[in-house]
């Protein structure tokens, strides 16, 4: 999450340039139409502060605006000519951190929850309503074109054992259906499924396998965690995105492909980082977290991997690796 | 008796005797050898020619002769010494002298004669007295040596074992030789100097490097040069470091009996710290007291409250000094480096600029301390020792401190949903209802106190779902079904306090990692100002607090409702002490 909006706060520098520019332009020429795109969010590793503050999300064609005025929150959205409509919020949020619009009729909203787990609510924009809502214990990180939310499904956030990460993709512009692949999706009583279990929504993307179910995501057994190991890094063109998860000792990068037709599924490959490229080399298993880890970012088809050899008590030394994606090894096979 | 061959001689057979005027006669009587001694009476006829005859009866005495007197004695020597150097005697001082002059004699035994009694030298000191009369004080030294007859070497000790005093004295050289007695006298003079004492040196404490100009010896018994004589001179300074070395001293000016002002007195900037001893006067009389020699010196002294960024440090140097401390921590990845300006001597709180200090983990310290001194004499860079820390320093910088809790159900708005709960210990439920906000926030935080089944944990944080594997009703879901639970625990598997525990990243308890927080580590919230805003103990993991730089702080605060009823406790430079 934290480098997308990180990329969108750079955006909104230049953003507030132009609709300064606009608005200079519109008063000489009222006739000229202007697409600045206006965002106020709060930067990564925000605070909650008690009082909430300001968010939305203005662009040519839209406004989504926060409205936090009273007890009942919402989006206030604000479409063309269209009335403004309001999309209710569920009273759980704590502090609502952004709002993006991903699509002429969709928009994500993120949110902290307490004890540090994230919302994420699926706006509809015509008519405004919150479409799906799932909790995240880390992450969630919205690809650059607002799309795709990778995420960790959600666990109570405290009083568990050996908790594991497991990372799962929700499609924004899908349905609570299509981000439900081989599940029931119908309501229960009286307003969910029976089976429902909104910590399954989005596909699993790693360590499960897409369509793998069963697989608990607390008390996992020693040894067999999966944990996150870095931040989730976006290509630009959002087609893909890397992050780094450590198991038994052992970092492995995990790229994650979108899906390229309808209907289709993301596609994950793995890089274990072994032999002389294992930053955890000489340490003991339980050393090996996401502090072996500085950075990912993309290059092309590669990724460039800045990781640390933490020996203990010593200093640390920066190791750094490009790995092209044609060594990753695609997960199941 | 038998005559005739006693009297008379050879050649006048018959005794006549000779004439020799008109009352005297002379004649030869012979008395054979071995004659023994007895008293004869003879006759004498006297008679003259042509006239009267007469006798006369004459006693005789024979004697055997006696044996031949022995040569007389040699004629007595004449002692004689030559003036004597030094011929002032310092009270006090032991004197090798060597006397020179004539006819001395060496005694015959190993022991020096003090009075005449043996053929030999002896040397004494007459003082007071005339020697016909009155001898006064007399001081015999009996260590000397009779080198040869015209050399003596002699020790003089006027140590505090003499009976003489100050004042004019004659020392004698004699010889008693069978009688014959010869003795001379050389004068000397002997003195008492004035012996000092030291009660008091201001300034008594030198920091090395610095130059003092008025260091005041008081006391006693000092010379000034008015009273000084060769034997009695100036008193004299001197100091001597205990390593031995000479601290130099400008000017010695003895302003009266009990005063004496140095200038320059420069203790060299490569002293260490030591004591300096200050002689006064000329030995034997001397008197020494002892001053301190300061090296300049900083050292970190406490680092007791280094969780707070502090650290105490002494600075030892003369008043006036200022300099820059620069002071060194060494952390497991970084060092970090601060200067703090113009520090001033003394014991100083210093505080890290937490703002500024990397994280790491801290084990030592070190630096240096450019003190510059005020009489001019330049800047000293005095080392820091390196110090290891009372206990690691763990920073972990400025750290985000989140809250969550426990919510109560009897805070919650809004309507109930159908949930379970299962006593673990039977696999037993029970099924009712709670508020569905309840729920939700006791699956967000992991535990809830209920109005009807107290505290409540999800179940699918618990052990429950595999010991009671297949017992859980229908409808039961992770999400709808609770556990009841005696107190809320955290993975250090100790009970969470309220305003008292935390969770943090990675599990502190070591199960998934090395984590750099353990259980049970004590943090300290400090601001900005190194003063602490709140203490936490670590119990619990804090998953969510991977997103770097983030702890979640257990809160009495019951609230149910969101919309920031449980703000964030604030932002904290953080850090522990192991």
């Amino acid at each position: 999450m934290t480098q997308g909006i990180f990329n969108r706060c750079e955006n909104r520098l230049q953003a507030f340039s132009l609709w300064m520019a606009c608005v200079a332009l519109m008063l000489l020429t009222p006739s000229v139409l202007c697409c600045a795109q206006q965002v106020k969010e709060l930067p990564t590793n925000h605070g909650i502060t008690g009082k909430q503050p300001d968010i939305y999300w203005h662009d040519a064609d839209i406004s989504l605006d926060l409205d936090a005025s009273t007890k009942d929150w919402s989006v206030v959205v604000q479409q063309g000519t269209n009335p403004v409509e309001r999309a209710p919020l569920p009273d759980l949020l704590e502090q609502v951190y952004a709002i993006h619009r991903a699509a002429p009729n969709r928009a994500v909203l993120l949110a902290d929850l307490s004890a540090g787990a994230k919302f994420i609510g699926i706006i509809g924009t015509s008519p405004a309503k919150l479409l799906d809502s799932f909790w995240s214990s880390a992450g969630p990180s919205l690809s650059p074109d607002n799309r795709y939310v990778l995420f960790v499904r959600f666990y109570p956030m405290h009083g568990a054992d050996n908790y594991e990460d497991q990372y799962r993709l929700y499609d924004v512009l899908g349905t609570r259906a299509s981000n439900w692949p081989e599940r029931p999706a119908q309501d229960g009583p009286p307003t969910e499924p029976i089976n429902y279990d909104s910590t399954l929504a989005g596909v699993p993307v790693y360590p499960l396998k897409a369509g793998e179910l069963g697989r608990e995501n607390t008390n996992i057994e020693d040894g067999q965690v999966h944990q996150r190991a870095s931040e989730f890094i976006w290509s630009a063109d959002s087609s893909k995105v890397v992050f780094a998860d450590v198991q038994g000792g052992v970092i492995s990068l995990v790229v994650v492909s979108m899906p390229t037709a309808a209907g289709g599924k993301p596609q994950t490959v793995v890089y274990p980082l072994a032999g002389t490229e294992n930053v955890c080399l000489g340490t003991s298993e339980a050393e090996c977290n996401i502090f072996n880890v500085r950075s990912l970012a993309w290059d092309g088809e590669s990724i460039r991997a800045a990781l640390m050899i933490r020996p203990n008590h010593a200093k640390a030394i920066e190791k750094d690796l490009t790995i092209p994606l044609s060594k990753f090894v695609l997960v199941g096979k | 008796m038998t005559t005739s061959p006693v009297f008379g001689s050879p050649d006048q057979p018959f005794p006549y005797g000779n004439y020799v005027d008109a009352t005297h006669t002379a004649f030869t009587i012979t008395v054979a050898s071995g004659t023994p001694d007895e008293v004869d009476i003879i006759q004498l006829l006297c008679e003259v020619c042509n006239s009267s005859a007469s006798y006369y009866d004459a006693q005789i005495s024979i004697q055997t002769p006696l044996p031949p007197s022995p040569p007389p004695p040699p004629p007595c020597g004449t002692i004689t010494i030559n003036p004597l150097t030094p011929s002032t005697w310092t009270m006090g001082k032991t004197y090798h002298v060597t006397i020179t002059g004539t006819d001395f004699v060496a005694p015959s035994t190993s022991e020096n004669p003090t009075y005449c009694q043996e053929n030999a030298t002896r040397l004494w000191v007459q003082q007071g007295g005339d020697s016909g009369v009155d001898y006064g004080g007399i001081e015999y030294f009996p260590d000397f040596k009779v080198v040869s007859p015209t050399q003596i070497t002699a020790t003089i000790k006027m140590d505090a074992s003499t009976s003489l005093t100050a004042g004019p004295a004659i020392l004698w050289v004699g010889n008693c030789d069978d009688g014959c007695v010869t003795e001379t006298t050389v004068p000397v003079q002997i003195v008492e100097c004035d012996v000092p004492n030291i009660t008091e040196i201001k300034p008594n404490t030198w920091f090395a490097g610095k130059t003092y100009g008025n260091v005041v010896i008081k006391g006693s018994g000092f010379t000034t040069s008015d009273k000084a004589i060769a034997a009695c001179p100036v008193t004299a300074i001197n100091i001597t470091a205990a390593d031995n070395g000479v601290v130099p001293v400008s000017t010695v000016n003895v302003d009266s009996k009990t005063k004496i002002t140095l200038t320059g007195v420069a203790p060299p900037a490569s002293d260490p710290t030591e004591a300096a001893s200050v002689t006064a006067g000329t030995a034997p009389n001397t008197a020494t007291a002892t001053a301190q020699i300061e090296a300049l010196s900083a050292t970190v002294t406490d680092t007791g409250k280094i969780q707070d960024g502090t650290v105490k440090v002494k600075l030892v140097a003369p008043g006036g000094t200022a300099g820059d401390l620069t002071l060194n921590l060494y952390g497991e990845n970084d060092t970090y480096t601060q200067d703090f300006t113009s520090l001033s001597p003394g014991s100083q709180k210093l505080d890290f600029d937490l703002t500024s200090v990397p994280p790491d983990t801290y084990s030592t310290a070190d630096g240096t301390w450019n003190a510059n001194l005020s009489d001019g004499s330049g800047a000293q860079s005095v080392n820091v020792p390196s110090v290891t820390l009372a206990k690691e320093w763990i920073y972990l910088g400025l750290t985000r401190f989140s809250q969550y809790n426990a919510p109560y159900e009897s805070q919650c708005s809004g309507g109930s949903q159908p949930m379970y709960v299962f006593d673990r210990s039977s696999c037993t439920y029970a099924s009712g209802q709670l508020n569905a906000k309840f729920i939700s926030k006791t699956q967000l935080n992991g535990t809830g106190m209920s109005i009807n089944y107290g505290l409540l944990k999800p179940i699918r944080i618990t052990n429950a779902g595999k010991l009671c594997k297949g017992k859980l009703p229908p409808g039961a879901s992770s999400l709808n079904t609770f556990v009841q639970v005696s107190t809320v625990t955290g993975s250090c598997n100790t009970a969470i306090a309220a305003n008292h525990s935390v969770a943090t990243f990675p599990n502190p308890n070591g199960k998934e990692e090395t984590p750099l927080l353990l259980c049970k580590d004590s943090l300290n919230l400090d601001q900005a100002d190194n003063t602490t805003a709140y203490t936490r103990v670590v119990a619990d993991k804090c998953p969510a607090c991977i997103d770097g730089n983030h702890i979640d702080s257990f809160t009495d605060n019951q609230a149910c409702d969101a919309h920031g009823a449980i703000g964030d406790l604030g932002n904290f430079y953080t850090s522990t002490t192991r």
